[in-house]
């Protein structure tokens, strides 16, 4: 009879702390709840949203200095799927190699290494990568392509993938870590390889972690913005190749929004992109919440 | 145990102290709040900080004032910010580096502005740049880069190399955008090939590096630079004198903005800016207002 022991005013600090909790939680999911209003208030695109969407999303080009002023975005979502795709591309699977090595393979002394390393390497500032990229890959890029300027969406999306690259590595070690000792060592008591062992018991078994590193990586890949911004090129045209410049939408926010007249149709396209670019992280990380319960019934089952 | 207590203490601290503080309306209030263009940004925060060093108090700047602590607050956030944020009171003084449009004016209800000060714009090329051959820039010329007309050096200037022009240009809503395309592009529109620079260090440091661009910024920090070349705008060299004289056109204003009539603090603040203010914006380069006719 533990109960006994505590004295009255314990209760009263534990219902007070657990008030407290439900209040932290509260204004943190409401915070989350406001931004969607506020970012759906200010593009009016519920009512009063000045363009067709389709001509805001496909058609139109960005040009508010033009007459009339046109501010449709297909640019900047198209720089933001090729930037963020390519940096996936690169970045998961040598994530994922980086995580089993690291969890699997790696002496102790190598893990004790790499582990901090790849938390330092998360926690560099964005404009660092940014500058580092402009330094090195801008500038020979002019000289290897004979570019008039190095920046192009294959720089951005390299140095994301750079970017990306540690919190994936290291949510998937963390993911195969955490499989059960004893799957490990019934599937070697088969006696088949460890390339077997990895392929078919630890990637099944560690599938909803690595579903959150992807998550994880994807949402880091798609809110970057000071980085994407210094090396995409920051180009209203429509890109072409992965050599040609671009503007994702964090940068075209970035840039514009500071100096825009509140309430213009300008400003209402600029927060209708931020809303758009809410939704599709939102909806992305639904989506892989949704995969991991259905992988996670499949595997308990 | 102890814990709880605590945590319990700094909740209610933190979560009842602003509330406290907003109900004290009526008080004086020492504290003035400026932010917006990030042109005046370095201009501002050195009036501010030599403003404060000079009289710490209000009861110095003038005796009517009690004796509280003078603290002014100068953050940037853009032009746009400024306005938007002295339409809402979340600052007490706007910075702005254009003029408001209408529809901000109407928004915005009787307001009072005060010019502090010009920047002068120039475009520039980096000192490698095949255009370095020419001394001045036409109108036309320009107009016909910026709008994506002349893709080579070679459409300017038959004696050019035929190398692509890279255009840099600031964000569309900034000042000096603006100046191009009213006064320069007029009713052509700019190419949608042009790189947008976020920042005036960004389009610096852009030129500097780059061989084949062209850019325009504040002619001081354009001249300052060893790499660049500053160019003639229609026979006329942009310096501070021409903006002085009228004979050099593209210019911006540096707004102060306040909502309704200024309290007596923020009044003497602007003052302060007006007078002794002047000589930190000269010192900065930009065109100081008391000269300009």
């Amino acid at each position: 009879m533990t109960r006994r022991f505590f004295s009255k005013s314990l209760y009263w600090s534990d219902a007070a702390l657990k008030a407290l909790s439900f209040l932290a939680l509260g204004t943190g999911v409401s915070f989350l709840l406001l931004m969607i209003v506020f970012v759906l208030r200010e593009s009016s695109l519920g009512s009063g949203f000045t363009m067709n969407l389709f001509d805001f999303l496909v058609r139109d080009p960005w040009a508010p200095m033009a007459t009339p002023p046109s501010h449709g975005i297909f640019h900047a979502w198209i720089s933001t799927l090729v930037i963020t795709g390519l940096s996936l591309l690169l970045a998961i699977p040598l994530g994922f190699g980086i995580g089993l090595f690291l969890s699997e393979v790696a002496p102790r002394w190598v893990q004790q290494v790499m582990q901090p390393a790849l938390e330092l390497l998360a926690g560099i500032p964005a404009v660092v990568y940014g500058f580092f990229g402009y330094v090195t890959l801008v500038r020979n890029f002019e000289v290897w392509f004979d570019m008039p300027a190095g920046e192009c969406l294959l720089i951005a999306g390299l140095i994301l993938a750079v970017m990306v690259l540690p919190f994936v590595a290291s949510t998937a070690a963390e993911a195969f870590r955490s499989v059960a000792q004893e799957l490990r060592e019934m599937a070697y008591g088969l006696g088949v390889t460890q390339l077997y062992v990895m392929r078919r018991v630890l990637f099944r078994k560690a599938l909803p972690g690595l579903f959150a590193a992807v998550a994880l990586g994807l949402a880091r890949a798609l809110g970057e913005t000071l980085a994407v911004l210094m090396l995409a090129g920051n180009t209203v045209a429509v890109p072409h190749s992965l050599l040609e410049r671009g503007q994702p939408l964090t940068a075209l926010l970035a840039t514009e929004l500071g100096e825009t007249v509140v309430n213009s149709a300008k400003y209402q396209a600029l927060f209708a992109s931020g809303f758009i670019l809410l939704i599709v992280v939102l909806g992305i990380n639904a989506v892989i919440w949704i995969l991991k319960h259905h992988f996670l019934e499949r595997s308990h089952a | 145990m102890k814990n709880v207590r605590m945590l319990v203490a700094l909740f209610l601290s933190l979560t009842l102290a602003p509330m406290a503080v907003a109900q004290e309306k009526n008080k004086f209030d020492g504290t003035v709040r400026i932010g917006g263009s990030t042109t005046l940004l370095p201009v501002i925060a050195d009036c501010a900080s030599q403003f404060m060093e000079k009289y710490e108090t209000w009861d110095k700047v003038d005796p009517s004032f009690p004796k509280t602590r003078i603290l002014i607050y100068v953050t940037g956030g853009g032009s746009g910010f400024g306005i938007k944020a002295v339409m809402d009171g979340t600052v007490n003084i706007g910075m702005s580096s254009r003029d408001l449009k209408d529809a901000e004016k109407t928004q915005l209800g009787p307001y009072k502005e005060f010019l502090v000060s010009k920047d002068c714009l120039a475009f520039a090329v980096n000192k490698k740049n095949p255009l370095t051959k020419k001394d001045n820039l036409t109108r036309e010329e320009i107009a016909r880069i910026f709008s994506g007309e002349a893709k080579t050096f070679k459409e300017i200037d038959p004696s050019l190399p035929n190398k692509p022009i890279l255009i840099q240009m600031r964000d569309a809503a900034g000042g000096s955008t603006e100046i191009v395309k009213t006064m320069i592009l007029k009713e052509k529109n700019f190419s949608q090939n042009a790189i947008q620079v976020p920042s005036q260090g960004a389009n610096l440091k852009k030129l500097e590096t780059n061989t084949n661009a062209i850019g325009y910024l504040s002619s001081v920090i354009a001249q300052e630079s060893a790499k660049l070349k500053v160019f003639k705008y229609e026979g006329v060299a942009p310096t501070n004198e021409n903006v002085i004289n009228g004979k050099y056109r593209l210019s911006r204003p540096l707004l102060l903005l306040v909502n309704g009539t200024p309290e007596p603090t923020w009044q003497k603040f602007i003052d302060y800016v007006l007078n002794d203010g002047q000589k930190i914006i000269q010192e900065q380069g930009y065109v100081p207002v008391r000269t300009i006719r």
